[in-house]
């Protein structure tokens, strides 16, 4: 294979592997935290994506937008998590159960408000070009995929390692009921935890809208992917999910570059394998 | 497993089988078109196939997000082999039965090596695969655009054949299954749900138990699968897809998680009202969505275990220590479960077809 070939689908992976990193990510948090699989946060994704559709629409601005579907996906997350999920805690299989009702309720509402039909989410101007590497062109929309990933997964970093509230949420993951003997108001934190995760996920729909296009099985053909990751990553653990992005994403882009039917296929077989013989995932603790 | 007043209201209950089960073989004649007859065989079919899910989720509390895979092997398997490799119905069937019996004791070994969260992402990857596979190998199954052209034994020839051979299937797989659950095998299942560590220590090979409950229920599902690919003469990638397993779910939580004849009642909601009700109101989806997570959160035992619970509460003289055999399964089955609530295990002979609700289901008592 020819380097620029290598490095043009290695970019292509990235972009991808950031995207899956963005859906991932929340996922992981929440499930670390709380136990929660949160099987409706595909549809946050894609409320995000339509939300930011919205209003990048009404306004003109794309990062109005961005910051809208933002927005959008942390209310969703705080009115989920205190009305219903809280009900829900140490009950595993009723939270699978709920989650699952809400991506009917979720999904359904976005087709009764926007309808039932693919819609158009166009890129900026700004990021409608494409640039060159190694003489193959490469869209810069897909390179703005790449440094918002980045720049998620630093913030999100420096706010896990170097504050206070991640310090919490750090100690929480690795021992809940300690950091409720120690005085910390646990609720509070969960229901942050969700903000964030709807927040991220809904970011990753309103930067992924352009590019997937937004449509109402937008957040049920997600949902599969950030499971592949998050469980190959290690639910819970956020680098996991940066580096089960990353796996996921360049596995995706190579293989189906020779045959693109067995890319999915190829990533369910290594999320098989990751589980028989690391159960918890690369970075994921026997504990949660 | 103690036995729940066998005495009370048994007559009754009779009664009502019995006039359910009249209703149920003179649909074709009081319906008054066809098209509610078809509808009810594919609800009896996805009943059996709700009630086989039941034994993994609500007996044994095993939560499987694969389990639609064994019924696209059963329809796959079925089509395949009636249409192109020559085989008459009852020996495709016996084929697929041995099959799908490998199958599921090999995804079993392997995915049975974890638990909870892990088992049902594990499954999910099984099934994903498989439905990938199907998509892919055009040649043989026809890709996306399904499997089309399944030959019709003669005496399954009219829709009218088609109901009746349904009806009777379902009886006979929810006899099957009822003595299986009633059965010392099953009551070990019921074991494992409430607390596998606790079933280990009495001596148990748990593991072996969840590996016969999944080949058995994978068995039945391929059945079901066979049988439906033969009565639709169609088989199609989708019925291997996640979200054929995530209706199952809905039939088993809505109907009743571990009782069995509530797959039926969940099937019979999901599918022909569902499908009637859609085409008169755009929202029906929304609806289903919203009352489907207000049984999660206020009623865990599903509508017929409600029923069987409000019944047996007022059966029971007023101040009456409420005993170990209360009602049917809530899905709350983790060792981990709030407040540590001794989890009640169903009361599988309480009131098979237990009022009203559980009607038209296609689920005689025994």
């Amino acid at each position: 294979m020819e380097l620029k070939v290598v490095v043009s689908l290695l970019l292509q992976g990235v972009s991808l592997g950031m995207l899956y990193f963005l859906i991932a990510s929340g996922l992981s948090l929440i499930f670390g935290l709380m136990g929660v699989l949160n099987l409706a946060h595909g549809s946050l994704f894609m409320w995000g994506a339509y939300v930011a559709m919205t209003v990048y629409g009404l306004t003109g601005s794309f990062a109005l937008g961005l910051v809208g579907g933002l927005l959008a996906g942390a209310a969703l997350g705080v009115v989920l998590e205190t009305t219903l999920i809280r009900r829900l805690y140490g009950n595993p299989v009723g939270q699978i159960l709920l989650t699952l009702g809400l991506i009917l309720v979720l999904d359904e509402t976005v087709k009764l408000i926007w309808g039932p039909t693919l819609l158009p989410y166009p890129k900026p101007a700004f990021l409608a070009g494409s640039a060159e590497v190694l003489g193959r062109a490469f869209p810069h929309y897909r390179i703005f995929l790449i440094v918002l990933g980045a720049l998620v997964w630093l913030v999100i970093h420096l706010v896990l390692n170097r504050t206070k509230v991640g310090l919490i949420i750090r100690a929480g993951v690795e021992d809940r009921e300690m950091v409720t003997t120690l005085g910390i108001d646990v609720k509070k934190v969960f229901t942050g935890v969700f903000a964030l995760g709807g927040a991220l996920a809904a970011l990753g729909g309103a930067a992924a809208g352009p590019f997937l296009l937004v449509y109402p099985q937008l957040g049920l053909n997600n949902l599969f992917p950030a499971i592949i990751v998050v469980v190959i990553g290690g639910l819970g653990s956020f680098t996991g999910s940066v580096i089960g992005g990353l796996l996921v994403g360049v596995t995706q882009s190579f293989v189906g570059y020779y045959e693109p039917q067995l890319a999915v296929a190829v990533n369910v077989a290594l999320m098989a394998l990751v589980l028989l013989v690391r159960p918890h995932g690369l970075l994921g603790h026997r504990g949660v | 497993m103690a036995k729940v007043s066998r005495r009370t209201g048994t007559e009754r209950t009779w009664l009502l089988t019995g006039g359910l089960l009249g209703l149920l073989f003179a649909f074709p004649v009081l319906s008054p078109s066809v098209y509610y007859v078809s509808l009810l065989t594919s609800a009896a079919l996805y009943g059996v196939l709700a009630m086989s899910y039941d034994l993994l989720m609500g007996y044994t509390g095993i939560l499987s997000f694969g389990h639609a895979l064994f019924f696209g092997v059963g329809a796959y398997g079925a089509g395949i082999l009636m249409r192109d490799a020559g085989f008459d119905f009852f020996s495709a069937m016996a084929v697929v039965l041995a099959l799908s019996a490998v199958l599921a004791a090999v995804i079993g070994l392997l995915s049975l090596r974890v638990k909870g969260v892990y088992f049902a992402m594990v499954t999910m990857a099984f099934a994903e695969f498989f439905h990938i596979l199907v998509e892919k190998l055009y040649h043989i199954t026809g890709g996306s655009d399904g499997f089309t052209r399944i030959p019709t034994p003669v005496w399954l020839g009219g829709t009218v054949q088609k109901y009746y051979v349904a009806l009777v299937f379902a009886i006979a797989m929810y006899l099957l299954a009822r003595r299986l659950v009633s059965s010392p095998v099953g009551s070990v299942w019921l074991a494992i749900r409430e607390n596998e560590t606790r079933a280990a220590m009495l001596g148990y090979d748990t593991f072996s138990y969840k590996l016969a409950v999944m080949v058995i229920s994978g068995m039945m599902a391929a059945l079901t699968g066979g049988l439906y690919a033969v009565v639709v003469n169609f088989a199609h990638p989708g019925f291997i897809s996640v979200s054929t397993t995530i209706n199952l779910l809905l039939m088993v939580v809505i109907g009743g998680v571990g009782t069995l004849s509530g797959g039926f009642i969940g099937a019979l909601i999901v599918q022909p009202l569902g499908r009637i009700l859609s085409s008169y109101f755009r929202a029906w989806l929304l609806v289903f969505g919203v009352v489907y997570v207000l049984i999660v959160l206020f009623f865990p035992a599903g509508i017929l275990g409600s029923v069987r619970m409000w019944r047996l509460r007022r059966r029971r003289p007023p101040g009456a220590p409420r005993g170990p055999e209360a009602g049917p399964a809530v899905p709350t089955a983790s060792p981990a479960g709030p407040g540590g609530a001794p989890m009640t295990p169903a009361a599988p002979r309480a009131t098979p077809g237990a009022g009203p609700a559980a009607g038209d289901g296609g689920a005689g008592g025994p």
